[in-house]
């Protein structure tokens, strides 16, 4: 019993720690969190505060954040979480910014020849896609579907796009509507997906939120801006955002 | 147009229910022969059959997952049967729920037939009462008790599956969406007013079932202590 009470005595600790200067805690969408791991790999000098990184769904990290997550910085996977927060919070302008546009594919491992719009007319069985309820890549997806305006397959529904790319790389789905991160994160044989031209969805737009200003957080954000970065970024299956400023 | 909720509640309940029947089928005899037997293999069944009990729901989806696909034998197999796979269909999640449940059921019945004397069982025989006849005449109302806990703990833990479904269910709403990947999907789409009915209800419904358990295993106990 005793111990118990010393954890629970000790628990403030571990937040007034967290929260100091030095520290910089990151909250980022799990669809980005190798992405970021390269990005930060690419720079240790220059990112020489001590960063830590926590990942997760979207909605999971808002709700964390809401109930009072110690975190400086969210780079969530959509445009919505970081708007709501910008809203709640009355955050000062310039603290939310978009810093990639997620791209769709269609995957069909093991394709014959090269992937395009006609096998998704043509695609009959298990299709994947992300919860277009929670999840942006689900959203594009749907939003596929019904331009194409094809008779719609089955749609195995996963939590996020990492779910759906699971389902379908243990061959459990015999499709599936991923991100372009993945496939290429993974070496995929580009045979075998087609990317999805941004005309059949709204831009896939992941904002980051800064949520606890200071020099640490801003010199983040500014190195995430910065070309280098972009590069890295782009070339993980992203594009970048032409207007970084969103307000 | 019904609420998708009240079809997760039906598809839960149903799931629930048809896990329970089968565990009663299949859970019974092997709670009987883990009672009974003095056999060396008993010390590999028993682990086997209490693992779901600590193994993450994580892991047994992701195995659920492996076997499933049509890329190894046995969802091959069942793929050509059925034409389609295990995987993100009701079937898939019975065969899931059976595993997941199976020590909630086994356990409990196991510790009913073993306080079951030998003796009565010997009487019995030499009165000549067959082993199908002792088991029904003797065994099962003795240890009616052991039934109705581990009935009720299979069912309630099936209504408590989480994990598994979210792993092998795809979240198809007519199908596989059961009430705590529904509860899920509120949370993490804002929809708190909703998340709210769900988790408070299966609160409630988890609590009374216990609570009636408790209750009836107790007033059992006391039956049982007052007949001596």
């Amino acid at each position: 019993m005793f111990s118990l009470r010393y954890l629970v005595m000790a628990l403030p600790l571990c937040f007034a720690q967290a929260a100091s200067p030095e520290t910089l805690n990151i909250a980022v969408a799990s669809n980005f969190k190798v992405t970021l791991e390269k990005l930060i790999a690419a720079e240790p000098n220059r990112l020489n505060h001590k960063l830590k990184i926590i990942s997760g769904a979207t909605g999971s990290l808002y709700t964390q954040i809401v109930n009072g997550a110690p975190f400086d910085i969210f780079l969530a996977a959509d445009m919505h979480r970081p708007q709501l927060l910008d809203q709640e919070r009355q955050l000062p302008a310039g603290s939310r910014k978009a810093y990639a546009i997620g791209q769709l594919v269609l995957w069909i491992p093991g394709a014959s020849s090269q992937v395009n719009e006609e096998n998704l007319s043509l695609f009959t069985g298990n299709l994947a896609i992300a919860n277009p309820r929670t999840a942006p890549y689900g959203l594009a997806a749907l939003s596929l579907l019904e331009k194409l305006n094809t008779k719609k397959p089955r749609l195995i529904m996963g939590e996020n796009v990492a779910q759906a790319y699971q389902f379908v790389h243990t061959g459990n789905a015999q499709a599936g509507l991923v991100a372009l991160s993945q496939v290429i994160d993974q070496a995929i044989d580009p045979q075998s997906y087609w990317h999805v031209p941004q005309q059949y969805h709204e831009p896939i737009e992941q904002q980051l939120v800064v949520l606890n200003s200071s020099p640490a957080s801003t010199e983040f954000v500014n190195y995430l801006l910065s070309d280098p970065a972009r590069n890295i970024i782009s070339s993980s299956g992203y594009q970048v955002p032409g207007n970084t400023n969103r307000d | 147009m019904i609420d998708p909720d009240l079809i997760s509640l039906a598809i839960t309940l149903k799931l629930a229910a048809i896990t329970t029947v089968i565990l009663f089928v299949l859970g019974t005899p092997l709670a009987w022969w883990l009672a009974r037997t003095d056999h060396v293999s008993r010390v590999l069944i028993e682990p086997l059959v209490a693992l779901p009990i600590v193994l993450p729901p994580t892991v047994l989806g992701f195995y659920f997952l492996i076997l499933f696909s049509p890329n190894n034998p046995i969802g091959q197999f069942w793929y050509s049967l059925t034409g389609h796979t295990l995987s993100f269909s009701f079937s898939g999640l019975v065969v899931g729920s059976v595993i997941y449940s199976l020590p909630f059921y086994v356990q409990p019945l196991q510790v009913a037939f073993e306080s079951v004397k030998q003796e009565f069982l010997d009487a019995a025989a030499t009165l000549g009462a067959g082993p199908l006849d002792r088991f029904f005449n003797i065994v099962a109302p003795m240890s009616r008790r052991g039934f109705v806990v581990a009935g009720t703990l299979a069912f309630a833990h099936t209504v408590g599956e989480f994990g598994i479904v979210l792993m092998i269910g795809g979240n198809i709403p007519d199908e596989t969406r059961v009430l705590s990947i529904a509860l899920y999907d509120h949370v993490e789409s804002l929809q708190y007013d909703k998340a709210h009915l769900l988790a408070g209800g299966l609160l409630i419904f988890s609590f009374l079932l216990l609570f009636v358990v408790y209750y009836l295993n107790r007033r059992w106990q006391t039956d049982h202590t007052a007949a001596h």
